[in-house]
């Protein structure tokens, strides 16, 4: 699994959305439709004590990204079903947009550790990986462990990686971008939020997941090399220190065939989307009364 | 009588260097102390705290930078 990765993949996105898709697709959209997939899963998936007795999955890896479990929810099938309930709920074409391709990121980055996700589900429940650090998650060692690992291998990597491909978009953190592309996207829940807060905290709301992000990063790291002795290992797979979950064999060819088609399928379903008329979003959505169409920013 | 123009002229650039940079400051102030508290109590390193930190921060933060030292700037 990846940390602050997926954090950073929000403004990665956000930072490189195509000129066409831009006002579009919703920032808070992308945040909770990337969340969504371990929204369900990842606590039991640790587990918690109570009394000295252990609840949780026997495999926390079956449970989270395979079938028979919850590894639907790293699919590119979840994507279309979130996205899909967004749409029922709010008929609103950004939200709709945005929880799909956050879930679809969330499922497709999740590929390189040693589990991976089952990206063509339910058409194959093969899990696609390239095996690049250690699936940890287990029910002895919790989340801590789990941590230690992540951040002692090739998965402080993938943070730092995704540090980097964020701050290639740093203009996306900028004020004057949440105003004219964020916003724009994305007026009616800014709106409500803008009743709510001041327009500074509003802005720090938008950068706020890059900011928990960076300090995740270091905080975990801190923890596992200064506050503990963890053994940093960036062989392949590694930490070698901790048992390494799989649900099949890691096949990196195959892992990054299966990351590139997700990426078009997303790309073409966002497209095709993105071209239906504007009455198709929002026909059946009838004004709240008293409700502003305009944010109040 | 110098040294008060002194200080004042001290603390009137202390003033505007603070609001040129207030964003800055105040993010800076929640990521460290977010990140040396968090060390230590895990359980704040989550996707809920973490993003309210920061958000917190900057919602009162210029508020009470603004009563603890007199400064008269409008809030960003």
């Amino acid at each position: 699994m990846s940390w602050a990765a997926h954090q950073f993949e929000y403004y990665a996105i956000q930072g490189h959305l195509p000129r066409r898709w831009l006002g579009k697709v919703s920032f808070l959209g992308i945040v909770v439709g990337d969340q969504t997939c371990d929204l369900v899963g990842k606590v039991w998936s640790y587990g918690f004590e109570i009394g000295g007795t252990h609840y949780g999955p026997e495999e926390p890896s079956q449970w989270h990204r395979g079938w028979p479990g919850l590894g639907m929810t790293h699919s590119l099938l979840w994507a279309f079903v979130a996205g899909g309930i967004t749409y029922l709920l709010t008929r609103n074409r950004a939200w709709t947009l945005g929880v799909g391709l956050g879930a679809a990121a969330h499922a497709i980055t999740d590929i390189s550790d040693s589990v991976g996700t089952m990206l063509a589900f339910p058409f194959n429940t093969q899990t696609f990986s390239y095996g690049a650090w250690a699936y940890a998650a287990t029910s002895d060692g919790g989340k801590y462990l789990d941590a230690a690992a992540y951040y002692s291998s090739w998965g402080f990597v993938m943070d730092a990686l995704w540090f980097v491909i964020a701050l290639t978009a740093w203009r996306c953190l900028t004020h004057t971008y949440w105003k004219t592309n964020v916003v724009a996207a994305d007026p009616r829940a800014w709106g409500w939020l803008g009743r709510r807060l001041p327009e500074r905290a509003l802005v720090t709301l938008y950068r706020s997941w890059f900011i928990y992000a960076t300090c995740r990063l270091i905080a975990w790291t801190s923890w596992a090399h200064v506050i503990e002795d963890f053994e940093w290992d960036f062989t392949w797979g590694g930490p070698s220190w901790i048992p390494q979950a799989r649900l099949s064999h890691p096949e990196p060819v195959a892992a990054v065939v299966a990351l590139m088609c997700s990426v078009v399928v997303v790309y073409v379903a966002i497209t095709v989307l993105l071209k239906l008329p504007d009455q198709a979003w929002s026909a059946r959505r009838a004004p709240v009364r008293g409700e502003s169409r305009r944010p109040s920013l | 009588m110098q040294s008060i123009t002194k200080s004042q002229g001290a603390a009137g650039r202390l003033e505007r260097a603070y609001v040129r940079h207030e964003y800055a400051v105040i993010y800076i102030v929640a990521g460290t102390s977010y990140t040396l508290i968090s060390m230590h109590a895990k359980v704040l390193l989550n996707w809920i705290v973490g993003p309210l930190w920061p958000v917190a921060f900057m919602w009162w933060g210029p508020t009470v930078v603004r009563r603890v030292t007199g400064w008269k700037a409008p809030l960003p």
